[in-house]
């Protein structure tokens, strides 16, 4: 029986009537018809919306904590920056639903239907996304460390620059998803099927990606390190720049694969040939001997720890640190990227020069101050973590900060 | 149960210039000139906008120029920082340009600082790491993170509206 206070909610909502910042904590709204209706910033913690009618209703930033909302109708719903932490949505329909920004953490979607949906730099950890429809769904720049995605559907994703950790993606449908620049490290990516997607420059450390089909995966650029590739289907993959171990890369199934620089099918390789010729190109590259146009590449991987040195690049190199540097200093030159890995760590050095500089992991000032002088280019990255002082180059640093980065940044110019 | 009915902003337009502070419960945005304090729920400059001043506000998104000590939830940064200025964030999010040396920045900063997210509390503890056990598909994970950051309490006073 539905109270008179419920009652008296719903005939304001029929009248059209907005509730923005209502207070409807553990409400029981369940099957209820809220098409459109005006909720914006409205406290909904607890809320029963089983099976409601919210087609594009306006939830953004509203506190949707731990609501039960299973086969609730939310298509072209807008959730921006709502706090849907440890709500049920199991089997929901959110196709094309607004969820930029908005905290997911821990909560349930299995079996539901987010087609289209907009989840750009959404925090989805720790949430069960269990057979769900995510195709072509926008999910650049989110998080989903230890989410579980078994079974799901994610053709034609924009993931791109995704930060996974310690994700269950087995079984799921990646096929035609863009994952360029994805970091999925630690995850288990067993049985997938990526046919035709792109990962390119994306990193898989430490990831299980066993029986998957990676059939014209474009993986240029792209890093397996310490990556199990057992029994994966590479046919005509795009490998120039991928890096990974060379008795991994003879575990892989292959007819032929291809080594273009443009990935446009011209140097293909049989797949019986494919690790000698591998390993030819790896050499030949950093001897320097190679194509022209790859920039040389410098890599200190996790777990190295160097101290007091100072370190001179030249220019067109591009340095990726994820070891640990203490009290070094660095000169960049022009054209120059150090990239700080998720990994790296790098306390009380000094960067000089005018080269980019992106931090995924931590750069934390020590001794000389200011930390960086006269960089190009600073990007911190959403995992990135930086407490330094930047004097700017004369022509004016670039400044780029991705959502979720950690900043104590004292900028100075000339 | 609290509510507000009303999608009011206060807006200051074009070619307006205010010296005084402002303190409302909507939504602000300056495409003028004001020199003085902001207390609001959110507050949006334009490219023609200019504030110097005190803000304190959940939602701070700049295209024009600011200047002053700025207490924000959550910052969109483009245009320019003047000097003297500190901005204290949750979050902040600046983009780079498109096309590289030859675009135009899309932010520029004078002599300031920035404090954004936990950074001071990052310290070299945090880099012992353990290698996680890999969960199956029955062990899913419960949730242990960090509170959801509630949006900043609003000031409780007479807004200056216009439709």
């Amino acid at each position: 029986m539905i109270s008179s206070a419920v009652e008296a909610l719903l005939e304001r909502i029929k009248n059209g009537e907005s509730l923005e910042r209502a207070d409807l904590r553990d409400h029981v709204l369940d099957h209820a018809t809220l098409e459109n209706v005006r909720l914006s910033r409205s406290d909904l913690e607890g809320v029963n919306f089983e099976g409601a009618d919210l087609r594009q209703a306006d939830l953004s930033c509203a506190n949707l904590r731990e609501a039960y909302m299973p086969g609730a109708d939310l298509e072209r719903a807008n959730l921006q920056k709502a706090n849907l932490e440890g709500a049920n949505l199991e089997g929901a329909n959110l196709q094309f639903a607004d969820l930029r920004h908005a905290n997911l953490g821990g909560a349930t979607f299995e079996r539901a239907n987010l087609k289209g949906a907009r989840l750009s730099y959404a925090q989805i950890d720790f949430a069960n996304l269990g057979r769900a429809i995510l195709t072509e769904a926008q999910l650049d720049n989110a998080t989903m460390c230890q989410a579980y995605l078994g079974g799901a559907d994610l053709a034609k994703a924009d993931m791109q620059h995704i930060r996974m950790v310690e994700t269950n993606l087995e079984d799921s449908n990646l096929t035609d998803a863009n994952l360029t620049e994805a970091a999925l490290t630690q995850t288990l990516s067993e049985g997938v099927d990526f046919t035709n997607a792109c990962l390119r420059g994306a990193a898989f450390d430490n990831t299980s990606l066993a029986n998957s089909t990676l059939k014209g995966v474009d993986l240029r650029n792209c890093r397996f390190l310490n990556a199990n590739l057992d029994r994966v289907i590479l046919t005509g993959a795009k490998l120039f720049g991928f890096e990974v171990a060379s008795d991994e890369l003879g575990r892989v199934l292959a007819d032929w694969v291809d080594f273009s620089v443009e990935g446009n099918d011209r140097l293909k390789v049989a797949g019986t040939e494919m690790v000698d010729y591998y390993l030819r190109l790896k050499a030949s590259l950093s001897a320097g001997a190679g194509l022209n146009s790859v920039r040389s590449k410098r890599f200190f991987g996790p777990g190295d720890v160097l101290r007091g040195a100072t370190l001179e690049f030249r220019e067109d190199c591009q340095v990726e640190i994820e070891s640990h540097l203490e009290n070094c200093t660095i000169h960049l030159a022009h054209g120059t990227t150090l990239t700080i890995g998720p990994n790296g760590v790098l306390e009380g050095c000094q960067i000089v020069g005018g080269g980019d500089i992106v931090i995924d992991g931590e750069f934390i000032e020590g001794g000389a101050s200011p930390g960086i002088v006269g960089p190009r280019r600073l990007h911190v990255g959403q995992t990135g973590a930086i407490v330094a002082a930047v004097h700017q180059a004369s022509t004016l640093t670039e400044f780029g900060f991705e959502h979720g980065c950690s900043l104590s940044l004292r900028i100075r110019k000339e | 149960m609290s509510e507000s009915l009303t999608t009011k902003q206060t807006v200051l337009e074009e070619g307006t210039e205010i010296e005084g502070s402002i303190r409302s419960q909507c939504p602000i945005t300056v495409s003028g000139i004001l020199k003085g304090d902001i207390a609001a729920p959110s507050l949006t400059i334009t490219l023609s906008g200019s504030v110097h001043g005190q803000v304190k506000v959940s939602n701070f998104k700049s295209e024009g120029e600011i200047a002053g000590e700025i207490d924000a939830e959550s910052v969109e940064l483009s245009g320019h920082v003047g000097d003297q200025t500190t901005i204290r964030a949750s979050s902040l999010q600046a983009n780079l340009s498109q096309n590289g040396s030859n675009g135009k920045l899309q932010v520029t900063f004078g002599n300031c600082d920035l404090h954004v997210g936990g950074a001071a509390a990052k310290s070299s503890t945090t880099l012992v790491k353990v290698a996680p056990k890999k969960k199956s598909v029955d062990e899913h994970p419960k949730i242990e993170r960090e509170p959801w950051v509630e949006p900043m309490s609003e000031p409780e006073l007479t807004p200056i509206q216009r439709a």
